[in-house]
């Protein structure tokens, strides 16, 4: 059965050129560093919120659970987009080097999914910040 | 340091095959959508700011301090927003037009976007381990 054309008929001269190496090494880099500190000060955070809301006295101590179980949620949102990010970084390093278009692909894959779940929570911070905006 | 690029570089390019551009097609249209939100959201924060700042009373200082803050903050966040925009477009038209710098103005898009993320990322750590620090000095 043949392909769609669709899929064929863009971007047949795209290539992973001297340049687009270079930025892609670049990324790569980045990529790695912030998927790597952004999973640290994750865990780190919610450790101190912890201690935090244990310690008696404390400005947390008073909302206690509502604070340890907000900032969760934000980690709960954060940690999968980190280690995807790393995936990505880490999967697509090894294609480069070896020239694999499979390994690129699984590492491309990897991108797509992280700006898919960064869009669908964009889209639904956006609608409850709308909310909030306009019932004020 | 260009001999050194040019001893590690590959000879040969290699072309994105049928799996890679569908991926980076879905990629592209993703990044715009994050990047619209946010660039929504962000107008909705201001719009919301600038309300309760009218409605309060406040000393001119506090208003200048509240203003540079949310000055900072809106310029990072329009920043990220911008560079996933341009990626998303840039990549996007590059894969229908079969336009290769196109394509690579996209990447340094993406590159500029996640470099921006790593030093906002430096900034909040230091901050963290400076908060810390007096926290544990002051006891």
């Amino acid at each position: 059965m043949d392909e769609p054309t669709d899929l064929l008929s863009f971007g047949e001269n795209i290539q992973i050129d001297e340049e687009a190496r270079i930025h892609f090494k670049d990324i790569i880099k980045w990529g790695k560093f912030v998927a790597i500190t952004a999973f640290i000060l994750v865990v780190l955070v919610t450790f101190l919120v912890y201690l935090a809301t244990e310690q008696p006295g404390s400005a947390l101590s008073s909302s206690g659970s509502d604070t340890l179980a907000g900032w969760i949620i934000i980690a709960i949102c954060i940690i999968p987009e980190a280690i995807l990010l790393y995936r990505f970084s880490v999967v697509c390093d090894n294609a480069l080097a070896t020239e694999d278009m499979v390994s690129l692909n699984r590492g491309l894959k990897a991108l797509k999914v992280f700006f898919i779940i960064s869009g669908i929570f964009g889209l639904i911070i956006c609608f409850f910040t709308a909310i909030s905006s306009l019932m004020r | 340091m260009e001999t050194n690029f040019l001893e590690n570089s590959s000879l040969f390019d290699f072309s994105l095959d049928k799996d890679s551009k569908q991926t980076l097609k879905t990629t592209a249209l993703w990044a715009n959508i994050s990047a619209v939100t946010g660039l929504i959201t962000l107008a909705f924060g201001i719009y919301t700011f600038m309300k309760q700042i009218g409605d309060r009373y406040m000393s001119d200082e506090q208003k200048l301090v509240l203003f540079i803050i949310l000055g900072v903050y809106v310029a990072i966040a329009f920043f990220l927003n911008f560079f996933i925009l341009q990626f998303g477009n840039r990549t996007q038209k590059a894969l229908i037009s079969d336009d290769q710098p196109l394509f690579n103005n996209g990447l340094r898009s993406l590159k500029m976007y996640i470099r921006l993320l790593g030093v906002i990322l430096i900034v909040m750590v230091l901050l963290f381990v400076i908060v810390l620090l007096a926290r544990l000095v002051n006891g």
